[in-house]
């Protein structure tokens, strides 16, 4: 034990920046491509943060960031005034909840009735299904979800109808735009967010069950008592992460799905940046509220990131 | 939880068959609206007048709607234009990854936490929606095909995977390589990549996934037609409000019957998945296995 | 050192791809890029180079129409005016919101005269003070006027199921009224479908408050002005709530139906087309242009619609849209000679009516001719035309050269259906210049300045939002939107307090006493 933490801290042990260099002449040559596309593609849009506190017009290119009026917080103030702010931030929180609510659960449970059973084949048929739709983009589930929840020959319709029912156009009604949302995500990502929780029941002992079941256990209480507690590190660990992202209602899905009639339960912060920026122009106004979630996202990951690593676990870094 | 069905509850028993029946149905979820998509796709507009809306069997396999799509240069041109950049858009990828990974997987190179923590902050916080398009702009990108390719060269989370995977490679390998006289560059290319081969794979088809579904960037920043890549193309064919593909820019000639909005745009879902699709059973598990030991590494 | 070589190779790739210029040389005709109005609809590669090379060989100029997307158009514009190649003329409905800061219009005052067939169109519409400011500086060329064009149309055929004669047909809104509780009553008899949708609209309260508000309010769907002098927003007037109550009556009997807010326009044009509808107030290009397919569904289908307006208690129901100050823009960057270059286009396409049309659908003699064989000489003085049987082997083609000035020449000529009835898009369309048929709006003439008043009015955009959205609430009845008027008032009250509406008043009134020189 000793010994290796030894052999670690030689291992570790910084050169200084002249042996660096010799010793890796090429390498940092090689991370300069790297380091370059990150300075250009993400650090420089982040000066365009600036028009959120100008009056900047869209036409005007990069001189306009440094010509246009300079008005403070005036964008955000604005935006928290309007009727906008609390039915953003609402939808988004919501359907974000719902979505954590309904999918979070579903991959774990997914997760355990795969472990229960017996046999490979079927498990492994059943699992190279249930990834299929992670590898589809947003706009191919999209389309798929428009074409089946249609009321012009959609399959969901089509049995509401044999059911004695009447159509509803699932994608026009705030009553029902939510619940789309949260089954799409459903679909699209319950097989491949149980992988996590299936790699970690990979590592629990067989023999722990057999022992169990000699002992008369029945399967409930080898879920809680076996399954679960393996795996609950990596369920707090995730739920921790996931609520980090508690912001991101899903905007791919959001946009490809939604229309005027339902901006009302399903128009979250990102669509209303869309929109206000790419068609209507008003860039400080949306760059204004794209900020404001950022920062609000930015903590919230910090935090739960903060609350993993007090639980033991690693978190992102 | 079992490895035979010998000496197990009746309860567990019964736990077992109705979690067959749950798996089986979730499978049938997942695939039924699919089916329903590709069977939608052969209704010809003639029986949908006759037969009313919904058809669980076409009593013709009418391929109209196929042909119509095939007939446009657009489709063709979405293909041509997707490929490019899934293969260019991955080889950039992989050779920007592997040269950002490797020198950072070196614990002793100096300025590697500096470097790590400028990555890092990336992933925090996001400039947004319009300075990213504003920097697209000023670069001169818009309406090009590297619009689609350039920004999105390097995704973190593979690189930091990418860094992972060679950390385990063995130094010793790499010292012995050294000194038999190779220098950086030769202990990569003779040592280091040929052991990452499985890693490189999976990374790259990371990659290729990613670029081959991307969608956004066509939206923001491409207007011409011709350079859409086959995932706007199918957008706009959804999209488009009044199902006449002709105000979105196909033309048609000696077209009998024009088929249904509904089925042109289920033809052209089918024509957008089927690759990814057939390539899918082959590639899925290099996918799982990446996941799996990218999430235990974290 | 394979891998530096290939990254050499992809940078160099790169540099290239950026960097491709385009050479000119000096020979070549001066080129303009235009972004026409009209979105795609179907023009094939040959059929744009036909018409491409037709106006080059007229007048010695290439034009590029880069033509857009149906979807996403909006973007996809601005994207292409932030791109790369220099976009020299585009449309756009509201000329303001790229002059000001953005500084990216042209200034045409003297432009105008080369141009004597092109505004000689707009004299009698008026249309010029749409894109001139308060300095007399000309924007652009104008695309709007003041229109007429909420005519309530009803079906001839249905009156006549009903035993209607024609004084008997609904020229008032008491005769209306009473027309859709018939026809919803008598729905599966005589011809009338059992699904038979007494009105239709569309899915907002714009179209039923420029068909009806002007029956129970002073000015109709306008600005108005109070006693002291302050320029307040049409609900606000005394009468709104009447009509929104009357609206909702409607639709609680089931005269329009529930589901009507949430058809979207291409739904209305179906349901127009399928025969079900017995009156309309929904947008009247809608109706006229499904008028063909409801033909071919039900033969004996007609329409008919008081021309000289509808009313109620002797007001005039209607009310005028105001022209906008859409406009024809042209880029600052543009040199002048590209300008001279377009304008020739311009007058070479409105000096003579035929070539107008031609850029409409294609070439005079391929693809339609003036219809001689049946209306004689008649035919070309009146502009009546005919599509040709040779059309339908030429390469599509479909309006990418149209660069319209709008109803001017849309009005100007007389179409015939196959079966020779006259077209009625076409016949309608010259009845949009009839304001006495509706009421005019108080402030005509006058264009607020939106950026200006969305500058200085902080909430005013979500204030005119907001309208949108809660005045449709109360129509459907919606839980907390009851239509009383406690809660009307009530409404009100909070876009005095939460959205700044005296505010947004006292800034419209700035607006227009300057504008009136006050």
């Amino acid at each position: 034990m000793g010994r290796s933490k030894q052999k670690q801290a030689v291992i570790n042990q910084k050169l200084t920046w002249k042996k660096s260099f010799k010793k890796y002449t090429w390498l940092y040559i090689l991370l300069i491509p790297g380091v370059l596309w990150y300075i250009l593609f993400k650090y420089l849009p982040m000066m365009g943060i600036v028009i959120a506190f100008e009056k900047y017009g869209p036409f005007t290119g990069v001189k306009g960031m440094f010509t246009a009026k300079w008005v403070g917080w005036y964008w955000f103030r604005k935006f928290f005034k309007s009727i906008y702010a609390e039915r953003l931030i609402r939808n988004s929180l919501v359907i974000s909840l719902k979505k954590l609510i309904v999918c979070f659960p579903s991959a774990i449970i997914l997760a355990i009735l795969l472990n229960a059973i017996p046999g490979t084949r079927y498990k492994k048929t059943i699992q190279t299904v249930s990834y299929l739709p992670h590898f589809l983009s947003a706009v191919v589930v999209a389309s798929i979800v428009r074409t089946i929840t249609s009321t012009d020959g959609g399959l969901i319709n089509l049995v509401i109808k044999a059911l004695g029912g009447e159509p509803v156009f699932f994608l026009g009604s705030n009553k029902y735009f939510q619940g789309v949302l949260v089954v799409t995500e459903l679909w699209k990502t319950i097989g491949w967010n149980s992988i996590i929780y299936l790699a970690a029941m990979t590592g629990i002992d067989p023999a722990l069950y057999e022992a169990a079941t000699v002992d008369g256990a029945n399967w409930h209480h080898k879920i809680w008592h076996i399954t679960l507690p393996a795996i609950a590190p990596i369920i707090s660990l995730m739920l921790i992460l996931r609520c980090g992202e508690l912001m991101n209602a899903g905007f791919e899905m959001t946009f490809n799905l939604y229309s005027a009639a339902v901006y009302e339960t399903g128009d979250i912060i990102d669509t209303y940046v869309y929109r206000e920026g790419l068609t209507n122009m008003n860039y400080s106004s949306a760059t204004a509220v794209n900020v404001f979630k950022s920062v609000v996202s930015l903590v919230l990951v910090l935090g739960s990131n903060f609350f993993a690593k007090r639980m033991g676990q690693e978190g992102i870094w | 939880m079992v490895s035979d069905m010998k000496n197990i509850t009746k309860g567990e028993k019964t736990f077992i068959i109705v979690s067959f029946i749950l798996l089986g149905l979730l499978a049938l979820v997942i695939i039924v609206p699919m089916i329903s998509v590709v069977i939608s796709s052969f209704v010809s507009a003639a029986e949908t007048a006759r037969r009313g809306q919904f058809i669980l069997w076409p009593e013709h396999w009418d391929t109209t709607a196929y042909k119509m799509l095939f007939n446009s240069d657009r489709i063709y041109s979405g293909y041509v234009n997707t490929i490019f950049v899934t293969v260019v858009g991955t080889a950039l990828s992989m050779l920007l990854t592997i040269c950002t990974a490797y020198p950072l997987s070196k614990k002793d190179l100096r300025g590697r936490n500096g470097i790590l923590a400028m990555i890092f902050v990336t992933m925090l916080f996001n400039a947004g929606l319009i300075p990213n398009f504003l920097l697209v702009k000023e670069l001169g990108l818009l309406d090009t095909r590297w619009v689609l390719v350039l920004p999105y060269l390097l995704n973190t989370w593979n690189m930091l995977m990418m860094r992972n995977f060679f950390y385990a490679i063995p130094e010793a390998l790499e010292e012995a390589a050294f000194l038999d006289g190779a220098n950086q560059i030769q202990i990569i290319v003779r040592v280091v990549l040929p052991l990452s081969l499985p890693s490189i794979a999976t990374i790259s088809m990371f990659y290729a996934v990613s670029y081959w579904n991307a969608w956004f960037p066509g939206v923001m920043y491409l207007t011409d037609k011709s350079l859409q890549p086959v995932q706007n193309v199918m957008r706009s064919i959804i999209v488009a409000a009044s199902g006449n593909l002709e105000d979105i820019g196909f033309t048609f000639d000696d077209v009998q019957v024009v088929p249904t909005s509904n089925t042109l745009k289920c033809a052209s879902i089918v024509i957008t998945t089927l690759p990814i699709l057939v390539v899918y059973p082959f590639i899925q598990k290099y996918f799982v296995k990446g996941a799996m030991v990218g999430s235990v590494k974290g | 050192m394979k891998k530096l070589f290939s990254l050499v190779m992809a940078l160099a790739m790169l540099a290239t791809m950026l960097a491709l210029p385009v050479w000119a040389s000096a020979d070549d005709p001066i080129v303009v890029n235009v972004i026409p109005e009209s979105s795609a609809t179907g023009t094939s590669a040959e059929g744009y180079k036909m018409m491409q090379d037709w106006i080059l060989e007229n007048t010695g100029v290439l034009v590029n129409a880069i033509v857009l997307d149906g979807t996403d158009d909006t973007n996809q514009k601005n994207a292409l005016l932030n791109g790369n190649t220099r976009i020299d003329v585009w449309w756009g409905s509201n000329w303001m919101l790229y002059g000001g800061d953005n500084d990216m219009l042209k200034n045409m005052k003297d432009f105008i005269d080369e141009i004597p067939y092109t505004m000689g169109y707009w004299e009698n519409y008026g249309g010029l003070m749409s894109v001139t400011d308060k300095n007399g500086d000309v924007w652009g060329l104008p695309r709007h006027c003041n229109r007429v064009f909420y005519h309530t149309f009803i079906r001839e055929d249905f009156m006549q199921a009903l035993g209607y004669t024609e004084d008997q047909y609904p020229r008032t809104m008491e005769q209306l009224e009473e027309y859709l509780y018939k026809v919803k009553d008598a729905a599966g008899t005589n011809g009338i479908p059992a699904d038979v949708i007494p009105l239709i609209t569309r899915n907002r309260m714009d179209d039923m408050e420029y068909h009806f508000l002007g029956g129970y309010t002073a000015y109709g769907r306008s600005n108005w002005q109070d006693e002291d002098g302050l320029i307040k927003p049409y609900y606000l007037q005394d009468g709104y709530l009447e009509f929104l109550q009357q609206m909702k009556k409607w639709r609680d009997d089931g005269i329009i139906l529930q589901d009507n807010v949430t058809w979207n326009v291409n739904t209305v044009r179906e349901m127009l087309a399928s025969g079900r509808v017995a009156a309309s107030s929904a947008y009247s290009t809608d109706l006229c242009n499904q008028y063909i397919n409801l033909r071919a569904n039900v033969p004996g289908a007609k329409w008919w619609t008081p021309v000289e307006g509808m009313t109620r208690n002797g007001e005039l129901m209607e009310s005028q849209i105001k022209g906008e100050p859409a406009a024809m823009m042209f880029n600052k960057k543009t040199p002048d000679e590209v300008v001279h270059a377009y304008l020739k286009v311009l007058e070479f396409l409105f000096s003579d009516w035929a070539n107008n049309y031609s850029a409409q659908v294609g070439l005079k003699g391929l693809y339609w001719d003036y219809d001689t064989e049946t209306y004689g000489e008649e035919a070309e003085k009146l502009h009546i035309v005919k599509t040709l049987d040779s059309a339908a082997e030429q390469p599509k083609y479909s309006k990418d050269f149209w660069f319209s000035i709008g109803l001017p020449t849309e009005a100007d000529c007389v179409m015939y259906d196959a079966d020779g009835v006259q077209n009625m898009q076409n016949e309608w369309i010259r009845h949009q210049g009839d304001i006495f048929s509706a009421k005019g709006a108080f402030d005509i003439g006058v264009y607020y300045n939106t950026v200006e008043l969305y500058d200085r009015v902080m909430m005013a955009s979500d204030l005119e939002t907001a309208i949108k959205e809660e005045t449709i609430k109360f129509f459907m009845g919606e839980p907390g939107y009851e239509l009383t008027e406690e809660n009307w008032n009530a409404f009100i009250q909070r876009l005095y307090d939460e959205f700044e509406l005296q505010e947004y008043c006292e800034e419209m009134t700035r607006q227009y006493n300057e504008a009136k020189g006050l």
